[in-house]
């Protein structure tokens, strides 16, 4: 991204000093053991606590995968045994299907009507700033509580309020969740409605350092307001596209309570997932290995997918 | 906290194959194992204190399934009664969400809690995690003054005992008797008039407002925590079904393909599709999605429990609604009955103070302590003879549910664990009432290989 | 949407579109305000309808949209905790959220800081690792977890049911620090080294020069990390050993999951506990675009 390097503002009064590195070398060589410490010191704080809390906790996690867990007494090492069960794991393919559309979609829509927003509603205007958080509002309600409305919208019947409106233009009665032709997308609906808001908070953050005068010189080009946005806006924040789709595969791969608390996974086991099913596994059939063994390959899924995802970012940028 | 140090039992194998016997061995093991260890009630402070012999002087640790919001403040009123009268003291935790996940941490720390009050259909697990003690009933002054029927369920699989029964409750048709009386119909009696009155009430405009808006039966159909087997597994017995058949060595026959089975299975299936009498969205309607259906006044007909007595009595109100005996079905009016039961947990060195407690509780002043007319009753219906709910909480649906109780009522079969069984069977009534086209004969049969499946894998599969 | 390419980069944000287009002005005008009317319906229609039914005195019949409460009536939300136990869940709720949120912007703009401006064996590596603590369900390391808090080792001590317990868990969080990463990366070199010749070193540079120009960033981890805390169920059940160190989140579950609980009331329960996000959020929006004002000046 060479041309935000070239732009970006200063916030400090002194940026102005020449910036000549000459006289710095004996003060270079002086320094090399600290130089190559400074970053340690910087990333203690966080290792340190991410040792404790999360590196040994998903060590132990991943290691109990080996092991038929007792709850009560000693595991036995049973090697490969719980890796090897998934395969012949039916229901759980199944949920891994409906995991990868669920991922696909969700994390794709949520970052589109999210960047929507961002484009319409950044700015310091006053009501714009009032729509902005009225838009916002659904990323800090609790999940179970927005399923607990989506329930309700999402009604089977012509009464439901969904699909009301869907009558007005001659569509339906639809069954959304009750349909196990729909179910997953009626959950991906909820989904998108909850984190494009979510999305939308990071583009802003992104677009605040959008360099505007590209903009003036683009439109004296001639630019229409879709090319300004393709050529002059979508490559100054492709950093905030990462971090969005990084962090919804991420999500998207263990996604939960969306679906736990709107469906449970049915009618059908139509919507269930990979977390739906490792909810399941641990705490219906209280089988912690083989519920270590099945986040351990959700693990490395994730992982991989997100290794993949942002090796590709690279290359392109 | 010195997790971990204490010295561990081993069990030599995996902990689901574990027959009953080898439990009770490991019970033993973990008794003796853990009485020299932290006690297992300390989780207060760190350093593993040594097992001591004035242990009256510490409070009693006991969990309960229950919220700060919910029973938990009636248990707290129990302890409080409870220590002003024998000094002992008890210290409540109480908790819904995660309470298993709780205890297997816990247990994995050396941290459990002298006592729970816990499920009746989790037994089974619990022994089979080794987490509770058996105990002799004998040792109880009011064992002959607890329901004998409550005491089948504090049974395991091997006959022995292991819990005290604190309370309990049976499932009844809740029957809006104003849409009754509106059509001059009948309290229903066999399954045949449930499926009339439920066509009536969906089809004649009960509640005489010229909107077709009601429907006849409530289904809480989901498959989430296994909510869909346990309303069904009602009809699969009145229809002279179980999930299995315990056999005389301990082992089980999975008697899920058998005709009665599926005939249960396919009268919900009719109820949803060929009547068409249950309320839209049933298949992804916990309990709590499906009473409003009941109170709001959108459906007429609802097999549950008692506990939804005082909310009903709001809305719809209790002149309008009323609770009848269940059904009989093609082979008997079988309820189910569910409770709550103190569990003496394994390690610790207070099981003497936790059956008096119990004792306590199921006594009649424990029992009417528990039972709280008006705020949240943690004892609903009453297992001591002695005590009649009908009177406690003056009103007469409860004489009619202990009445069915008595009659009708009927625990889940006792097995290792419960609650794969529930889930499992609860997938394919899920996919039942969601697909008109359902194969009921397919869907049964691959249901009885799952059930064999999981028996075998809970090492008491009939050979 | 023309507003963004039209606007001037001037700090005056507000009547930016100007009237150099009278004719376009109007479309543009009502346009953008179907456009939002359009989203507030998208957006706050199903919250509100939260509060109406929260506000409810009668059931509500399922599959009915509460659009006007009937029978208003404050008693479903000052019954939700009759119990009085409210103050002490909110408390709580609010120590670790006041205390956590800090430390872990600060924890989380330290480590960013060393991975997206320093450049040092590992680094990557280290970001990689970070990142993947985000990809293993909790359920499967709260048995860990718990052992960890019960005796931290070496020191032998317990975090369980003490607020060091409920907070520290929190503070290193991989969204943020991958967040602040991405941003902290945009930085001109060139700040850097003009400060770094006035003799500033890695710190001043990191307080002085890189924190101020990822302000946006800051308000949005912010932001993200208080909601991640706010939400927090799992953590609090583990580090709990009695209910007086519960928080809001489990009273709200722990209602949720009681049959004989009214949804009004589970509902009133939610409002109430998704106030302080939208105060916080509130709070920190200004933030959010800081980045833009700092442009203008040079504009």
């Amino acid at each position: 991204m060479p041309t935000i390097k070239q732009r970006r503002r200063e916030p400090a009064e002194r940026a102005e000093a020449p910036s000549t590195p000459t006289d710095s070398k004996p003060a270079q060589r002086r320094s090399t053991l600290r130089r190559a410490l400074t970053p340690w010191a910087f990333l203690a704080p966080a290792l340190v606590l991410f040792a404790y809390f999360k590196f040994y906790p998903i060590g132990y996690g991943i290691w109990l995968s080996f092991f038929d867990v007792a709850v009560f007494g000693e595991n036995t090492w049973i090697g490969l045994d719980n890796f090897t069960a998934v395969f012949q794991d039916t229901f759980l393919q199944q949920a891994f299907w409906n995991t990868a559309v669920y991922v696909v979609l969700a994390v794709g829509f949520s970052a589109l009507i999210g960047f929507m927003l961002a484009l319409a509603l950044e700015g310091q205007a006053y009501h714009i700033r009032i729509v902005r958080t009225a838009v916002f509002l659904p990323a800090v309600v609790t999940v179970a509580v927005v399923a607990e409305v989506f329930r309700i919208l999402y009604h089977p019947t012509a009464s439901g309020p969904l699909n009301s409106l869907l009558g007005l233009i001659g569509v339906g009665p639809l069954g959304f969740i009750d349909d196990p032709g729909m179910s997953l997308h009626s959950v991906i609906g909820m989904h998108i409605w909850k984190s494009a808001p979510y999305d939308m908070v990071i583009f802003i953050a992104g677009l605040a350092g959008v360099d505007r005068t590209l903009y003036e010189s683009a439109r004296v080009d001639g630019a229409s307001w879709l090319q300004r946005v393709r050529y002059v806006t979508i490559p100054q924040i492709r950093f905030a596209f990462t971090i969005v789709i990084t962090l919804g595969i991420i999500r998207g791969v263990r996604v939960f309570p969306e679906v736990y608390t709107l469906t449970g996974g049915g009618p059908a086991r139509s919507s269930e997932v990979i977390m739906t099913y490792v909810y399941r596994v641990s705490f219906v059939d209280f089988d912690l290995g083989y519920a270590a063994a099945l986040s351990t390959l959700l693990f490395l899924l994730t992982a991989v997918l997100t290794a993949a995802f942002l090796f590709l970012r690279r290359e392109k940028a | 906290m010195k997790a971990q140090t204490g010295p561990r039992p081993t069990s030599s194998q995996r902990h689901r194959t574990l027959t009953t016997s080898c439990t009770a061995v490991l019970i033993l093991s973990l008794v003796a194992a853990c009485g020299g260890d932290d006690g297992g009630g300390d989780s207060q402070d760190g350093g593993g204190n040594p097992a001591d012999a004035e242990a009256t002087d510490e409070p009693l640790q006991v969990w309960v399934r229950q919220a700060e919001d919910g029973g938990l403040p009636t248990y707290q009123e129990m302890a409080d009664l409870y220590e002003e009268e024998t000094g002992q003291a008890i210290e409540l935790y109480g908790e819904v969400t995660g309470f298993e996940e709780s205890l297997i941490r816990a247990a994995s720390a050396g941290n459990l809690p002298d006592a729970i009050i816990y499920d009746t259909e989790g037994l089974g697990q619990l022994v089979d995690w080794g987490m509770v003690q058996e105990i002799d009933p004998d040792v109880l002054e009011n064992r002959d003054e607890i329901l004998d029927l409550a005491w089948t369920a504090a049974q395991g699989v091997d006959g022995s005992y292991y819990a005290v029964p604190t309370s309990t409750q049976a499932f009844n048709l809740y029957i809006r008797s104003d849409w009754r009386d509106n059509l001059g119909l009948d309290d229903p009696q066999t399954w045949d008039d449930v499926v009339e009155i439920a066509r009536a009430f969906t089809h004649d405009d009960p509640d005489e407002n010229g909107e077709d808006d009601t429907t006849g039966y409530v289904v809480p159909g989901s498959s989430q925590r296994g909510y869909a087997s346990w309303f069904w597994i009602t009809l699969l017995w009145q229809a002279g079904g179980d999930y299995f058949e315990p056999q005389d060595d301990g082992t089980f026959v999975p008697t899920l393909d058998t005709p009665e089975a599926r005939e249960a299975m396919q009268w919900l299936h009719d109820m949803v599709f060929d009547h068409q009498v249950v309320q839209p969205g049933t298949a992804n309607h916990v309990t709590a999605d499906s009473h409003p259906y009941f109170q709001s006044g959108e459906s007429g007909l609802y097999h549950t429990g008692p506990y939804m007595i005082a909310g009903f009595d709001d809305e719809p109100g209790q002149d309008v609604y009323d609770v009848i005996e269940p059904v009989t079905g093609p082979a008997g009016n079988d309820t189910l009955a569910e409770g709550e039961q103190l569990y003496v947990m394994t390690g610790t060195d207070k099981a003497d103070q936790a059956l008096a407690f119990a004792e306590w509780v199921a006594s009649p002043e424990g029992q009417e302590a528990g039972m709280n007319p008006g705020g949240y009753s943690v004892v609903r219906l009453p297992i001591n003879e002695n005590v009649s709910a009908g009177e406690v909480y003056d009103h007469p649906y409860w004489d009619v549910v202990a009445e069915t109780f008595a009659e009708s009522g009927r625990y889940v079969t006792p097995v290792p664990n419960f609650g794969p069984f529930r889930q499992i069977v609860a997938d394919t009534v899920n996919i039942v009432i969601s697909d008109p086209d359902a194969d009921i004969d397919l869907l049964m049969d691959d249901l009885n290989e799952q059930v064999a499946a999981e028996l075998d894998a809970q090492g008491v599969l009939a050979e | 949407m023309t507003e963004l390419a039209t606007r001037p980069p001037a700090p005056t944000a507000g009547r930016r579109d100007g009237l150099r287009q009278p004719a376009k002005a109007i479309t543009f005008q009502v346009g953008k305000w179907v456009l939002i009317a359009i989203l507030i319906f998208i957006f706050v229609t199903p919250l509100w309808s939260i509060v109406a039914a929260a506000l409810s005195g009668s059931a509500v019949p399922p599959g009915e949209l509460v659009t006007v409460p009937e029978e208003i009536t404050l008693s479903n939300i000052t019954g939700t905790w009759g119990s009085g136990r409210i103050a002490r869940y909110f408390f709580n709720s609010a120590v670790m959220a006041g205390i956590g949120v800090p430390l872990q912007v600060l924890v989380s703009a330290l480590a960013a800081y060393a991975l997206a401006r320093k450049r040092f064996r590992g680094g990557a590596v280290v970001l990689l690792l970070i990142l993947t603590t985000m990809m293993m369900p909790e359920e499967v390391i709260a048995i860990p977890l718990y052992l960890v808090l019960a005796d931290v080792p070496p020191f032998g001590v317990s975090l369980l049911n003490s607020y060091p317990g409920l907070i520290l868990p929190v503070v290193g969080w991989a969204f943020s620090i991958f967040v602040l990463v991405k941003f902290m990366r945009e930085v001109p070199i060139e700040m850097e080294e003009a400060a770094r010749i006035d003799g500033a070193g890695d710190f001043a540079i990191f307080w002085r020069i890189i924190l101020p120009c990822v302000k946006p960033a800051l308000g949005t981890v912010a932001v993200f990390g208080f909601l991640m805390i706010w939400d927090q169920y799992l953590l609090p059940l583990i580090v709990a050993e009695d209910t007086d160190m519960f928080t809001l989140q489990i009273a709200l579950l722990n209602l949720r999951q009681d049959d004989m609980i009214p949804i009004t009331i589970v509902m009133s329960a939610a409002l109430l506990a998704l106030l302080p996000s939208v105060v916080v959020y509130l709070a920190l929006q200004r933030y959010f675009q800081s980045g833009l004002t700092a442009g203008s000046i040079k504009g």
